[in-house]
């Protein structure tokens, strides 16, 4: 027969087991209670950055890239193609490179070709111009853009503006493209 | 009093004053936020209309229609105002009523020419105010076509019974006799209801400006105008001063303009003498630098004189343009 | 013995009250250093946003002083008093150059402090500056080069040309 210390001390231990348990959980809560939080922070603080970056935070618009890159290619190419030759009969380019792509009849003062005229004003202008301003560039006058009538510059690897200016011939159209990269 | 009762009321004090400080601390911040936003809202507006200035140099006869936020601009001499912000200009040419109400603007483009093109002339408006042309003659019909179809205009041959539509301004275009005041419109404010009286032809004529006064229209002056551009300028601005200030304006660039071009034949005819090309040509140009000497000296200042001065001699020199181009000389514009 | 006790509990129920007031003092603090530090944060973004604004306008005036400059009447090609488009008559430059400088204040409200200027680079070299007004307080300088057609009216033939356009903002 069990005495009264005995039933104390069991219910006691029952009651410390009882209060370990309890505690145990309430640590178990609180920690999903704290890991609630801190999701609920990290979510805060990824909203938060989203905004700053892309709603707060504004980046300048480059209106001057945009307005100078849309008119250097079409303004350089209609220029040039307006301009007369210095020393063949005052000859626009435009003439010249008619000629050019039919039968190359022309020869002017210095002794080239409509052809190469045409080539040369055209290197003469771009070293002074976008090659002075670190531009990279493609300039090419065609009928058949595989075996283009005059090419100076480089291929541009990404982003371009890009002109394209049809001149008609006798036989069919000529073109002239001018590419300006970056 | 017992020392609980103490705490509890010092507990209420503290509450007190803490929710005053965080409600006052957030009150300030709301209405510093209110009046930056407002500000950059009458910012932008303004931004937008110094574009607006800045196309209309670019762009020749061409109408435009602009959204932007709900404000009233108003337009005097020289000067744009939004709210408290305002943009001062020395020589600004912007025909528009005093205030420009509402959320969009309308604005139009025309080349000022006698006969060459001196500069752009900048219309302004709001789809909110009324104008009501009245005439019959084909000058009427041919402004009527010229305004922008957006605008909020009634063409009538003849005089009409007026309904008030609660515009905020009405303008009236009146080609021929004066009208009576209309009935319906008499209890809007003076400044609000005006009129222009037109008596000419497409290339010069005056200008009568009118106002409400009451029930019956008070004479506020009378102008002249040159050209078609000039004349849809008096039909956007409200009042004799604006229109005055805006044509000086034009003049004052007249002037300049056509002195580049007494400088370019005066380089025509030199050139000329040494080549000895055309003997024809040189005629024309001496005859041209006398009417630009004579259109140069007109502009120097605005008056019905000299508009009816410049209005004949740019007939002249456009008559020795043709010439030039006839017999294949330089064109002198 | 009953009154001892009270005293002692009212020293304890006082105490209680300072540290719950001190306990609000705290938080209060640490919330108004939060908002604070929050009100610091937003003042150095909306200062960021008005610099890149800043930065806008004056690339749009830039912008805006190269279209006024190519659409000038004063210096601009006609043909019967057609315009033509991106090009300058040649022969109403040296007298644009004149008159600019002689009417500075009324060109001032069309080019604010700018230098413009035209290179001719074929078929020969020259050049002619059209407008100069410069500041060095400024925190901004924008280069505009745009090529242009140069017209010679006397014998009717068109070169190229380039109008350089500097800007500069305060």
């Amino acid at each position: 027969m069990p005495n009264k210390t005995d039933k104390s001390e069991a219910s006691t231990k029952t009651k410390n087991f009882r209060r370990q348990r309890k505690s145990k959980e309430f640590s178990r809560k609180s920690q999903m209670e704290i890991l609630g939080l801190a999701i609920v922070v990290v979510l805060i603080l990824v909203a938060t950055i989203f905004i700053v970056r892309f709603l707060v935070l504004k980046t300048p618009t480059d209106y001057r890239k945009g307005f100078i890159s849309s008119e250097l290619a079409s303004n350089m190419l209609n220029t040039f193609l307006k301009t007369a030759a210095r020393d063949c009969s005052q000859l626009t380019m435009t003439e010249l490179l008619q000629d050019c792509a039919q039968g190359r009849g022309i020869i002017c003062d210095n002794g080239k070709d409509s052809c190469k005229y045409a080539e040369e004003t055209a290197k003469n202008i771009f070293e002074n111009t976008l090659d002075k301003w670190n531009m990279k560039y493609e300039f090419s006058a065609y009928t058949n853009i595989n075996s283009p009538l005059i090419k100076l510059g480089q291929q541009c690897r990404a982003e371009k503006r890009s002109k394209l200016f049809p001149i008609p011939i006798s036989t069919a159209t000529m073109y002239v493209k001018l590419d300006i990269c970056g | 009093m017992n020392k609980k009762a103490f705490e509890v009321q010092f507990n209420w004090i503290f509450v007190l004053v803490a929710g005053a400080a965080i409600l006052l601390f957030f009150t300030v911040v709301v209405v510093k936020q209110k009046n930056v936003s407002e500000t950059s809202t009458k910012a932008s507006v303004l931004k937008s209309i110094e574009a607006i200035v800045t196309g209309a140099s670019v762009s020749t006869d061409t109408t435009n229609i602009i959204d932007m936020p709900n404000s009233n601009i108003e337009i005097s001499c020289g000067r744009i105002s939004v709210g408290g912000i305002s943009r001062q200009y020395n020589n600004l040419v912007l025909f528009a009523p005093s205030l420009v109400k509402g959320d969009r603007l309308i604005t139009q483009t025309l080349a000022f020419n006698a006969p060459y093109r001196a500069t752009n002339l900048l219309y302004m408006t709001s789809p909110q105010l009324r104008y009501i042309i009245i005439g019959n003659s084909n000058l009427a019909k041919d402004i009527n076509k010229t305004l922008p179809a957006e605008l909020r205009k009634e063409f009538y041959p003849s005089m009409q019974q007026i309904q008030n539509s609660n515009n905020y301004k009405v303008r009236f275009v009146i080609f021929g006799d004066m009208m009576a005041f209309p009935k319906s419109l008499e209890r809007m404010p003076d400044s609000d209801v005006t009129a222009v009286r037109i008596n000419g032809d497409t290339d010069k004529g005056v200008l009568e400006f009118w106002q409400k006064n009451g029930n019956s229209w008070l004479a506020k002056g009378s102008s002249a105008y040159i050209g078609k551009a000039s004349l849809i300028g008096a039909i956007y601005t409200d009042s004799l001063n604006a229109y005055e200030c805006n044509i000086q304006n034009t003049f004052l660039r007249l002037n300049l303009v056509t002195k580049i071009y007494s400088e370019k034949t005066k380089k025509l005819v030199q050139k000329l003498a040494l080549s000895s090309r055309q003997a024809e040509c040189s005629k024309f140009y001496n005859n041209a630098l006398a009417h630009l000497t004579r259109i140069s000296a007109a502009s120097s200042n605005f008056n019905k004189e000299n508009v009816d001065d410049i209005a004949e001699t740019s007939k002249l020199l456009a008559g020795e343009n043709k010439n030039a181009q006839v017999y294949s000389c330089t064109l002198i514009y | 013995m009953h009154a001892n006790i009270l005293s002692i509990l009212d020293i304890r129920m006082n105490k209680k009250g300072q540290i719950q007031i001190g306990e609000t003092i705290a938080v209060l603090f640490v919330f108004f250093v939060l908002i604070t530090i929050g009100f610091v944060f937003y003042v150095k973004v909306i200062k960021g946003n008005i610099e890149a604004e800043k930065e806008e306008l004056s690339q749009l005036k830039s912008v805006g002083v190269a279209q006024r400059v190519m659409f000038l009447p004063e210096v601009q090609c006609s043909e019967d008093n057609i315009i033509i488009d991106n090009c300058i008559d040649i022969s109403k430059l040296d007298a644009a150059q004149k008159l600019m400088k002689e009417n500075e204040v009324y060109y001032y409200d069309l080019f604010e402090f700018s230098d413009i200027s035209i290179s001719q680079i074929y078929p020969s070299d020259a050049k002619w500056s059209i407008y100069s007004r410069k500041t060095n307080d400024f925190k901004s300088r924008f280069v505009t080069n745009v090529p242009i057609s140069l017209y010679d009216s006397t014998i009717r033939k068109h070169g190229f040309g380039i109008l350089t356009i500097e800007t500069l903002a305060r």
